[in-house]
């Protein structure tokens, strides 16, 4: 859903500009990274846009969007947490001889028919290098939605091959 | 709103926050995070923290201005749903917990939750003052004194430096370093002390009938574990607070209360102080360099009762 009455699109405007700094304060706290710390807080305004009756009628804008960012941020972390899941645990543990890093090129071969190269470089930016999804796309030249899709994609299908 | 008045009705206020460092502040929020549940900051006093950081890093107006602005652009160009998008960004819901509608930011809660998250709120920054001051070699807790006046009560520390353990957890056959990020779920208290470097043997034995385990948590900051647990009987709220102190500098730590006495109570050779905030009741001790801390709505008589329990083993 987008934000279509004029007077939604003020309140998110001004939303917006009054709350950003404080937002992107708390993220980065929590996040460690100012590139991932800016993408929950536009998640979180991306949520306002689809849930603004929810927002406006919670009567209290500001408590609503700190609670949501919160849940963005636990939902990326959970998110990413599972990816690197899937992947140390899709490899060998004997072909990673630390698994908080993971030897890239083993794990380029060991993924080989699980995702293209295309689809692994980007699963290796957002996973090992900690990329925002804004960046990855910048990177990729796709939008944020296309690269949050095709790392769903790929985390699928690592999931399925995990569980066999 | 931030800013809308000086004072929290639960105890932060903003001339209190603006003692603390940044990165306290900074660590305030991670640890409310960490909670596993009943957080003990609303939404308000985290607005309430963020403008305090937010007036301290954003000096320059203009930059300021032009920061949002591009961020702004950023969310319209690559983020904001366009008619006709359908999915959301998210694997799961993230919109959370809507405060009341019409009403101030403060949560929906019991009354006896609003009185937990006071004494939760109290516990965490008497936490901080003591973990986030200045890094030195070491502190000698048993040299901690209490002093207090009509509305404080100070541990003051003498600066003694002490050798400490670091101690390493291990649960189902996996070594977790204490500082690690790493949360564990414990669901026995004893298993989440003796992990942590801390003897079972040194929390109460006894406590009122009626009470059951609700919430067991351990945080992490800055290599100092901090064991959390909450007991709720049908009326009733107490926490126990156990923090591994491993090699932290303190001036002092302020805890608040209320103009009522505070008790000295001596058992097991170690003094404890009960004091009262409200219409609740704390008592704060140092053993071997672990600060204990138990908080709720509790007797004197059940508080010394649940202390003497400690050493009558």
């Amino acid at each position: 859903m987008s934000v279509e009455r004029p007077e939604d699109k003020e309140l998110l405007d001004g939303l917006y500009h009054e709350l950003f700094r404080k937002l992107f304060a708390y993220a980065k706290a929590l996040l460690h990274s100012d590139d991932l710390a800016e993408e929950a807080v536009q998640d979180t305004f991306k949520i306002a846009c689809e849930k603004i009756n929810k927002m406006t009628g919670s009567g209290n804008p500001a408590g609503w969007l700190v609670t949501t960012l919160k849940n963005v941020i636990r939902d990326m972390q959970k998110s990413r947490q599972s990816l690197y899941y899937y992947m140390a645990h899709t490899v060998s543990f004997d072909d990673i001889p630390d698994i908080g890093k993971p030897d890239e090129e083993n794990v380029d071969m060991l993924y080989h028919g699980l995702a293209s190269e295309e689809d692994f470089a980007l699963l290796k930016c957002i996973v090992l290098k900690k990329y925002s999804y804004l960046e990855a796309a910048q990177q990729f030249g796709i939008s944020v939605e296309a690269c949050k899709k095709r790392v769903q994609r790929i985390k699928k299908r690592l999931r399925e091959n995990f569980e066999k | 709103m931030p800013g809308r008045s000086n004072q929290h009705p639960y105890g932060l206020n903003r001339n209190q926050l603006e003692q603390l460092s940044t990165e306290e502040l900074e660590e305030l929020l991670r640890l409310d995070f960490d909670a596993p549940k009943n957080n003990a900051l609303s939404t308000d006093d985290i607005l309430r923290i963020l403008d305090v950081i937010e007036k301290r890093e954003c000096s320059d107006q203009a930059e300021n201005a032009a920061e949002v602005e591009r961020a702004w652009e950023s969310f319209q160009k690559d983020y904001m749903p366009t008619a006709g998008d359908e999915d959301s960004l998210h694997e799961e819901d993230a919109a959370g917990e809507i405060p009341r509608e019409g009403g101030p930011a403060v949560p929906h809660r019991s009354p006896r939750h609003r009185i937990f998250r006071t004494t939760l709120i109290a516990a965490i920054i008497v936490l901080l003052s003591l973990m986030l001051a200045a890094q030195a070699a070491g502190i000698n807790l048993f040299k901690l004194i209490g002093t207090w006046t009509e509305e404080t009560f100070r541990l003051t520390n003498s600066m003694e430096a002490v050798e400490t353990k670091e101690p390493t957890s291990s649960v189902n056959g996996s070594t977790n370093a204490v500082g690690s990020d790493a949360e564990i779920e414990y669901t026995s208290l004893s298993d989440a002390l003796e992990d942590n470097g801390v003897s079972s043997d040194t929390i109460p034995s006894w406590w009122p009938d009626g009470f059951s385990l609700e919430e067991l948590s351990v945080s992490q900051m800055q290599n100092s574990p901090i064991v959390f647990v909450l007991y709720e009987s049908e009326n009733r709220t107490f926490s126990i607070s156990v923090h591994r102190v491993i090699s932290r500098e303190s001036d002092s730590t302020i805890y608040e209360k209320d103009g009522n006495e505070v008790i000295q109570y001596r058992s097991g050779d170690i003094i404890h102080y009960i004091m009262s905030n409200i219409n609740t009741k704390q008592v704060v001790w140092v053993n071997d360099s672990v600060i204990y801390t138990i908080s709720g709505q509790l007797t004197t008589k059940e508080i010394k009762k649940m202390i003497d329990s400690i050493y009558e083993r």
